[in-house]
């Protein structure tokens, strides 16, 4: 009572609707730290997760542009492997032939030598065929060939001597083929990186002053020796199917069975001969070559990567096909167009992106003559 | 107590106001902390952020050579004509390459050279390694170190080799020995790889460019 007397006026209560009106705007005119604490969180919650997008996307466009590069690289390298072929030459005369069907070229006794008739001769040489048959022994790092290969002499002017670079009409021994194998020997010398193993598409280029196609009239060591000496180089990673297929133009030969069934070439074919007329393949160059290069992508050769060992998966789509495996007979060159079906199936049924290339070259040196 | 009202009120505002103002608004303490958090924030941020930054653009510079050398190839095989690729030393007076241009054989007289590019320039702070051992394609080119005044840029120094019609060089035959090293403006004059750079590999038989990162 005495603390009523205190007080002369009671506090009254205040009308519910005052207080709120009064608290309400009061309370929220800032924040507390907790609040702040609360949405810098949240702030950085969002923005990590945009971050996180963010990269995804970046992954993604950077994924898709490497593959644009990919392509772009086999595309350029398959104009500048068509650039290479296409001025091929065999420097084709006419030759005394004897009776046996030997060459004067080749005569021991050049005073004895009958001449019976004449017929083409060359001191070059042109081959195609598997693989497996042609690039033996392996260059060093390379585990495995396979597919096509094309061996040939050109006018490309390379030199080891830099006096002489760029000299026109120097004949080089080139060739491409397919191999499986680390690129260690083929990158600067301090990149420490670990090496990759893939399938690539293989260039010869040995400098005009190593070429000895002159050297033997028979066998194919004026490539098979520079290869094993490693004087190759890395075109194309990637390259699962290289196909060549020599061949008349397509009015004269639809088939395309004319010049080879089985996509093999060689123009020192048959060194003698009996009959009346020359063995098509001797001594001349095909009048045309259809090359075909089948590509996948950096991301599925990653994927299917098995270290050192050809990726299994690759084998299974190639197997049976072209002229990739002559062990088992190979395939001929009528079953090309089936054969190209099915890689494309079998591609697509393995979810890998592929691009192929194909096209005819016409060999300005070839002079055919049936 | 209707009349009563607003005084109650008037009296109970300015009792109570000033400790709710208190009790709703940042005092300085938590404004200093949050600050503090804030630039802690920051100052562990700028290093990296710095950091990032410089490995986009020697990752930028890296693809620029490698674009440059594509392109050269390109015109090459594409136009069937020898295309000239310099690297120079930019801007005048500079020690580090920064800049890459592309020359052709002038249409009308193909004696002379004349640029068919504009110049590209590295990022501030990227150039090309100058040594041997980083950039042998730079030391053993065909042109090595020249002087000439280059239009729009003034005199310059640069080093030079040819793409041949068909996508070939005029460069050594190894394919090792064929690369230039992109590093940071200090270890231009390097001699071991830095921790940071990008390679870039030319094939001189085919022409073909690649890019290797550590």
């Amino acid at each position: 009572m005495h603390r009523v007397s205190a007080f002369p006026h009671p506090a009254p209560a205040r009308p519910p609707s005052i207080r709120r009106g009064l608290r309400r705007p009061q309370a929220s005119k800032a924040f507390t730290l907790v609040e702040v604490l609360t949405a810098v969180t949240l702030l950085l919650v969002i923005m990590a997760v945009t971050a996180t997008v963010m990269d995804q996307t970046t992954r993604a466009w950077r994924q898709t542009n490497s593959k644009i590069e990919a392509f772009q690289n086999a595309r350029a390298v398959f104009d500048v492997m068509t650039a290479r072929l296409a001025p091929t030459t065999l420097n084709t005369y006419l030759d005394y032939y004897d009776a046996a069907g030997n060459p004067f070229r080749l005569a021991t006794s050049p005073a004895s030598f009958t001449a019976a008739r004449y017929g083409r001769y060359s001191d070059l040489h042109f081959i195609c065929g598997a693989a497996q048959t042609l690039v033996n022994p392996l260059p060093p790092n390379y585990s495995r060939v396979s597919s096509g290969a094309v061996f040939f002499v050109a006018p490309t002017g390379l030199a080891a001597d830099a006096d002489r670079r760029g000299t026109g009409g120097l004949l080089n021994a080139s060739g491409f083929f397919l191999a499986f194998g680390s690129d260690r020997g083929h990158r600067p010398y301090y990149i420490t990186t670990p090496e990759t193993y893939r399938w690539r598409l293989m260039e010869l280029s040995v400098p005009t002053e190593s070429l000895t196609v002159f050297g033997t009239s028979t066998g194919n060591a004026w490539f098979q020796t520079p290869v094993s000496e490693g004087k190759v180089r890395p075109v194309a990673d990637n390259v699962i199917a290289l196909v060549v297929w020599p061949r008349l133009s397509p009015a004269d030969d639809p088939a395309g069975t004319a010049l080879s069934t089985d996509y093999t070439y060689n123009s020192r074919t048959a060194a003698t001969w009996s009959g009346s007329v020359q063995p098509v393949q001797a001594h001349q160059l095909p009048p045309t070559l259809q090359v075909t290069m089948v590509v996948i992508d950096e991301s599925a050769a990653r994927r299917l990567a098995t270290g050192s060992t050809p990726p299994p998966q690759i084998d299974a789509i190639t197997a049976g096909l072209f002229n990739a495996n002559p062990a088992s007979g190979g395939n001929l060159v009528q079953h090309y167009e089936e054969d190209l079906r099915t890689l494309e199936q079998r591609l697509t049924d393995s979810r890998i992106a592929y691009r192929i290339f194909s096209s005819t070259i016409s060999l300005k040196e070839a002079k055919w003559t049936p | 107590m209707d009349a009563l009202t607003p005084v109650v009120c008037r009296t109970l505002t300015i009792q109570f106001v000033p400790s709710r103002r208190l009790r709703a608004a940042f005092s300085l303490v938590e404004l200093i902390l949050v600050l503090a958090l804030i630039s802690i924030l920051v100052t562990l941020s700028i290093p990296l952020m710095h950091n990032i930054t410089r490995g986009n653009s020697l990752t930028r510079a890296g693809q620029t050579v490698g674009d440059q050398l594509a392109l050269a190839r390109q015109e090459a095989a594409g136009r069937n004509r020898p295309v000239q690729v310099r690297f120079i030393k930019f801007p005048t007076g500079a020690t580090g390459y920064r800049g890459m241009q592309l020359w052709a054989p002038s249409p009308t007289n193909i004696t002379v050279f004349a640029p068919i590019s504009r110049i590209a320039i590295l990022p501030e702070g990227v150039v090309l390694a100058r040594t041997s051992q980083l950039s042998p394609l730079l030391t053993s080119a065909s042109v090595v170190d020249k002087s000439e005044t280059f239009p729009g840029i003034g005199p310059v120094t640069y080093c030079a080799f040819r793409f041949r019609p068909g996508g070939s060089t005029d460069l050594a035959f190894s394919s090792v020995n064929n690369f230039v090293t992109v590093v940071y403006a200090k270890d231009e004059a390097a001699e071991t790889p830095p921790a940071n750079y990008f390679a870039v590999q030319v094939d001189p038989v085919n022409g073909r460019t690649r890019l290797f990162q550590p």
